[in-house]
C-alpha cells in the first residue's frame, strides 16, 4: 500500500508540522516515507504545501503529482489542487477558511455547478444525483472515486481553545478515514517533533487529533468506491 | 674616522640586489663596499689588524628562512628587500618552522622559491581567503599573505577586505607599485592620476579610469584590522621602519590580536621606464604624497586603537 | 548526539553535512543560496561541538579558496553551494584538480542558466563531469537519489578525495537537499579512511619545504605534470564506477537516469511491468566517471553477472532534468548499437512519472520516432 499526499495552504497555518508528523509515524512503524516541501520565496506568505509518501515499498518519486490524499486548508490551494487528485481519493478540506459550497468541491465529486443546499433537497441522506452521495449534513459527499471531508477545523480547535490546532484537528481525521498510520505513532510523533519550547501546547494538540478522528467516527461515512 | 651608522644598512641592502642604479654592481662599488666594511670592524675594533680578523667573523648573512636561489626578480625592483625583510622577521621572532606563506599571482607568483617555510600558491586575489582556511585548521601555524596591488587592491577586494572584517589572525604583505608587474605594466587599482600604463596611455584619466585606492586607510576602517600600517623602500632610513612595521604586523598574529596588514611602497622601474636610482625618487615624489606613510591602525594590548 | 542505529528522519541537506562530519569533515566554508542552506546552517550548529571550522564566506569564490587552503593544510575541507554559485567556485575547483588537493563540493543543483530558479533540475552534469572550470581535468561526481545517500555519499566522496588527491563533487538536486527520508547514521564512529598527508603545508620543521602548487610555466614540466594527473584518472576510471541495475534482469528495454529522475524511473519501470513492458533501470551512480562497461555489457552479453542471460535490449530512453546532457554519455556508450531515446524536462520541473511512461508506451509502440527526436 502507498499513500500518496498533499498538504497545501497558507505559511503558518502548520502544513509542513502536519506532512512531517505523518512521514514521522509512518517511519515510526517502519514504512518507507518522504517529505518534501515546496521551497522557496512561495512560502513567505503564499501557497505552502509538501508532498509525503508513506509506503510498504520503496519510495520513488518524493514530489506527489496526483495525490490520493489532498488536504487543503485555503482556497487557493484547492484552486490549485483540486484537479490532481487520484481517484480513487480522499480530500480534507478546512471549511473554517473555504466556503464549504466551493464549485470545486462539486465538480469534485462529479456534480456540475452549484449544489443546492440541504434545506432545498429536503432531510435525510442526501442523494445528490445518481452517483454522488453525502451524509446527513452533508460534510462528506462522495462520488467519482472521490470522498469530500469539509471540516471546521478553526472552530473545532477553538472550541478546544486554540484555534492554532487546526491543523492536528485536520491530521485526526486524515488518519480516521485512511488508517495511513495508527493514532500511537502519530502521538509519539508529536511527542518528539514538539520541541521542548513548546511542550506546553503537547496537550491542545493531542486533544486536536482525538477530536478529529472523532469528527470521522461521528459521520455515516460513505464508502470510497472506484470512478466510473 | 667613523662612518654613517646608515651604511650598515646599506650594507645589508646592495650585495642583496648586487644591482646599482638597475645595473649590475661595477667592481668599485664593490670594492667601496668592502673598504665600509673593513672602516667600520675598524671603527669597533680600533686597530687596523683586528678589524682584517673580524673581517672573518660573519657580520652579514643571508637570512635563515631564506633559500639560496637567485631572485628572478627585476634590477631594481625592491620584491627583494620586502622578501628579505618578511624572512628576517621570521628569524627574529624564530616562527619559521611555522610559519606558512600564500604566493599571489602577480611577480611574486614565485616567492615560494626563496623562502624556506612551507607555501601554498594562491589563486589570483584570493590569498586572503586561502589563509583563512590555514590559519583557522592551524592556530598555531604563523601565516602570511604576500600580494601586489592588482591581486589585493582589484580582483582581490572582496577577500582582503572581508579577511580584516572577520579578524582574520594573519599577516598581509601588500606591495605597492601602482602597477601591474607581471603582465606587462597594465593600470592597477593604485596607478596614480595622469600616471601611464600600457592601458592608460595617455595617463589615467579619473574620469575615465576613476581614482587610486588607499588600501591601508580603507582597511583602517575595518573593525577586524588590528595593525595597518604603510610603508616605503626607498632608503635605509624607511626600510628600518619598514622592518619594525613587519615585526609588529607579524606580532600582532603571534598575540591573537587579529588581522594585520604591512603596506610597502615599491618599485618598478621595468614598468615605470625608469631607472632604478629615479623609481626611489619616484615613489618619494609622486607615490608618497598620495599614499602617505605610517601606521593607521594600531590596537594595543588592551585592545585600545590608535 | 546523534548515535544510534534506528533510522532518524531528516533533511537531505543536513544528512550530508552529518555525513560528511562523522567522515571527518573538519573546516567547511559556505555562502547562502537556496536551495542548499540547510548544509551550511547545520554546519554552523554542528562544527563547533566537534572541534572543527565553519566559516561563513563572503562569496562562493572565498569559500572554495577557504577550502583549498584548509585543505592544503591536510584537514578534511568541504564546501557546498547551488548552481550559480558553483559555477564561481570553477576557479577554485580547478587549483584544487591543479594543486591535486582533496576536498568535497556539493552542488544541490537548481534550474539555469543564470540566476534561473531554485526548483530541483539536473542542468549541471555538462560542468560537473567535464571538469567544469579551465583546464583538462576531471574530478569524481557521485549522485546520490536519496536522504539515506546523501548521507553515506559524504563520506564516500571524502575517501575518493583522499585516495586520489582530487577533488570530488557530489551532484544533488533541490528535491534531494529539501527532502525528508529517513536516515540510518552509522552506530558506531564511522571507520575514516585514514590517508597519510605528508605533503600538507603544516609547518616546515625540520623537513623540506611543502608547496602547494598549480603553476609550471616549463610547457615540458606542465605536460608532464598534465600527463601524471591523467595517469591518476585513468586509475580512477578503472577503479571508482559505480551503479545500479534495478529490474534488470529479463529487461528489454532500459531508463537511463540519476538521482531523483532515477527514482521517477523506478516507479515508470514498475509501471510499465504491470501494463506488460519489461522496463529496466540503469542508474549511474558516479557519473564520471561513467559506467560505459554497463552498456556493453547489455550490448554484447558479456559477464556481467547482474544480467547475465538478459535479452540485449532494444532500446535506451535517458530521462533527465534538462534538454539532454547525460544522454550524451549514454550514446556515447552504446555507441550506435541501440536507438537511444531522450525525454527530459526543465526549469525545476521533475517529470512525472505518467509522462515518463507515455513516453516508454510511445516507443513500445514504435511511435516515438526518430531517437534523437523524442522527448521534448
Amino acid at each position: 500500500m502507498t499513500y500518496e499526499m498533499l498538504f497545501a495552504g497558507f505559511g503558518g497555518q502548520g502544513i509542513m508540522l502536519m506532512g512531517t508528523l505523518l512521514a514521522y509515524a509512518g517511519m515510526i512503524e517502519g514504512k518507507k516515507v518522504s517529505w518534501i516541501p515546496s521551497y522557496g520565496p512561495e512560502m513567505r506568505g503564499g501557497t505552502a504545501n509538501c508532498s509525503v509518501v508513506v509506503s510498504d515499498e520503496d519510495v520513488g518519486c518524493p514530489i506527489v503529482t496526483e495525490p490520493s490524499v489532498l488536504v487543503v486548508m485555503n482556497e487557493p490551494s484547492l484552486q490549485k489542487f483540486y484537479n490532481t487528485v487520484a481517484r480513487p481519493g480522499n480530500v480534507f478540506v478546512n471549511t473554517s477558511i473555504i466556503d464549504p459550497h466551493h464549485p470545486a468541491l462539486a465538480r469534485l465529486v462529479g456534480e456540475n455547478g452549484e449544489r443546492k443546499s440541504q434545506k432545498e433537497k429536503g432531510g435525510g441522506r442526501a442523494v445528490m444525483s445518481e452517483n454522488v452521495s453525502a451524509t446527513e449534513d452533508e460534510s462528506v459527499i462522495a462520488g467519482e472515486g472521490v470522498r469530500v471531508f469539509k471540516i471546521d477545523a478553526n472552530r473545532i480547535a477553538q472550541d478546544l481553545g486554540n484555534g492554532r490546532a487546526a491543523n492536528m484537528v485536520m491530521l485526526g481525521t486524515i488518519r480516521e478515514v485512511t488508517n495511513v498510520v495508527e493514532m500511537a505513532s502519530l502521538e509519539s510523533a508529536l511527542q518528539k517533533a514538539i520541541s521542548k519550547r513548546h511542550r506546553d501546547l503537547m496537550e491542545i494538540n493531542l486533544k486536536a487529533l482525538h477530536t478529529g478522528a472523532e469528527w470521522v467516527r461521528s459521520h455515516d461515512v460513505p464508502l470510497l468506491t472506484p470512478a466510473g | 674616522m667613523t662612518l654613517d651608522p646608515a651604511s650598515r644598512v646599506r650594507l645589508s641592502l646592495v650585495p642583496f640586489t648586487c644591482l646599482e642604479g638597475g645595473k649590475p654592481m661595477s667592481d668599485a662599488t664593490m670594492a667601496a663596499i668592502e673598504r665600509v666594511e673593513t672602516v667600520e670592524a675598524f671603527n669597533r675594533k680600533g686597530s687596523l689588524d683586528q678589524a682584517s680578523a673580524s673581517l672573518m667573523e660573519v657580520v652579514f648573512s643571508r637570512p635563515a628562512s631564506m633559500t639560496d636561489t637567485p631572485f628572478h626578480y627585476c634590477p631594481g625592483c625592491t620584491h627583494g628587500i620586502a622578501h628579505r625583510l618578511i624572512a628576517e622577521a621570521l628569524d627574529e621572532l624564530g616562527v619559521r618552522e611555522r610559519a606558512i606563506g600564500l604566493a599571489s599571482v602577480g611577480c611574486s607568483v614565485f616567492s615560494y622559491r626563496y623562502f624556506k617555510c612551507d607555501f601554498q600558491q594562491a589563486a589570483h586575489g584570493r590569498a586572503p581567503a586561502v589563509a583563512t582556511g590555514i590559519k583557522r585548521c592551524l592556530p598555531d601555524s604563523v601565516v602570511f599573505t604576500y600580494q601586489g596591488d592588482g591581486d589585493l587592491a582589484s580582483i582581490g577586494m572582496a577577500e582582503i577586505v572581508h579577511a580584516a572584517a572577520r579578524g582574520e589572525n594573519i599577516t598581509v604583505v601588500f606591495i605597492n607599485n601602482a602597477i601591474y608587474g607581471m603582465t606587462g605594466g597594465q593600470m592597477a587599482p593604485t596607478t596614480l592620476v595622469n600616471q601611464k600604463t600600457t592601458t592608460s596611455p595617455n595617463g589615467r584619466d579619473p574620469k575615465a579610469y576613476g581614482y587610486p585606492i588607499r588600501m591601508s586607510e580603507l582597511l583602517s576602517t575595518v573593525e577586524g584590522a588590528s595593525y595597518i600600517a604603510r610603508v616605503a623602500l626607498i632608503n635605509p632610513a624607511e626600510v628600518r621602519k619598514a622592518k619594525k612595521a613587519l615585526l609588529k604586523a607579524f606580532q600582532t598574529q603571534l598575540d591573537g590580536k587579529g588581522f594585520s596588514m604591512v603596506e610597502m611602497l615599491s618599485s618598478c622601474p621595468t614598468n615605470w621606464g625608469v631607472s632604478a636610482k629615479e623609481a626611489m625618487d619616484w615613489i618619494k615624489e609622486r607615490m608618497i604624497p598620495v599614499y602617505p606613510l605610517g601606521e593607521f591602525k594600531v590596537r594595543d594590548d588592551e585592545g585600545v586603537i590608535s | 548526539m546523534i548515535n544510534r542505529p534506528e533510522p532518524i528522519l531528516m533533511k537531505g541537506n543536513e544528512a550530508l553535512a552529518e555525513g560528511a562530519i562523522r567522515a571527518g569533515c573538519r573546516f567547511f566554508a559556505g555562502y547562502p543560496i537556496t536551495p542548499q542552506n540547510e548544509i551550511p546552517e547545520y554546519m554552523a550548529r554542528r562544527m563547533p561541538e566537534v572541534g572543527g571550522v565553519f566559516v561563513q564566506a563572503e562569496s562562493e569564490v572565498a569559500a572554495i579558496n577557504m577550502v583549498y587552503g584548509a585543505a592544503g593544510a591536510g584537514v578534511r575541507a568541504m564546501t557546498s553551494s547551488s548552481s550559480p554559485g558553483i559555477s564561481l567556485k570553477q576557479e577554485g575547483i580547478s587549483y584544487l584538480a591543479g594543486a591535486e588537493l582533496p576536498a568535497v563540493i556539493a552542488n544541490v543543483v537548481r534550474g539555469g542558466p543564470g540566476l534561473g530558479g531554485i526548483q530541483p533540475a539536473q542542468s549541471d552534469y555538462y560542468q560537473a563531469t567535464r571538469g567544469g572550470g579551465h583546464g583538462d581535468y576531471r574530478t569524481p561526481v557521485l549522485a546520490p537519489a536519496s536522504v539515506q545517500e546523501m548521507y553515506d555519499f559524504a563520506g564516500l566522496a571524502f575517501d575518493i578525495a583522499d585516495r586520489y588527491r582530487n577533488p570530488v563533487l557530489i551532484l544533488a538536486d533541490g528535491a534531494l537537499g529539501q527532502m525528508m527520508e529517513p536516515v540510518l547514521l552509522d552506530a558506531t564512529p564511522r571507520e575514516v579512511l585514514n590517508v597519510p598527508k605528508p605533503w600538507a603545508t603544516t609547518g616546515m620543521k625540520d623537513r623540506a619545504q611543502n608547496l602547494i602548487n598549480s603553476i609550471y610555466l616549463d610547457p615540458d614540466e606542465l605536460e608532464q605534470h598534465n600527463l601524471n594527473i591523467q595517469k591518476k584518472y585513468r586509475r580512477i576510471e578503472q577503479q571508482e564506477v559505480r551503479y545500479e541495475i534495478i529490474l534488470g534482469d529479463d529487461a528489454d528495454f532500459f531508463l537511463v537516469a540519476y538521482g531523483t529522475t532515477a527514482r521517477v524511473c523506478k516507479d515508470v519501470a514498475l509501471k510499465a511491468r504491470a501494463k506488460g513492458m519489461r522496463v529496466g533501470l540503469i542508474r549511474p551512480i558516479t557519473l564520471w566517471p561513467f559506467p560505459s562497461q554497463v552498456f556493453d555489457d547489455l550490448l554484447e552479453g558479456k559477464g556481467n553477472r547482474q544480467l547475465k542471460g538478459s535479452p540485449k535490449p532494444f532500446g535506451f530512453l535517458t530521462v533527465e532534468m534538462s534538454f539532454g546532457q547525460m544522454v550524451d554519455d549514454v550514446r556515447l556508450s552504446v555507441n550506435g548499437r541501440a536507438p537511444v531515446y531522450f525525454y527530459g524536462r526543465t526549469g525545476g520541473i521533475v517529470p512525472s512519472p505518467r509522462e515518463v511512461l507515455a513516453e516508454v508506451e510511445k516507443i513500445y509502440a514504435g511511435g516515438a520516432g526518430k531517437p534523437e527526436k523524442a522527448g521534448n
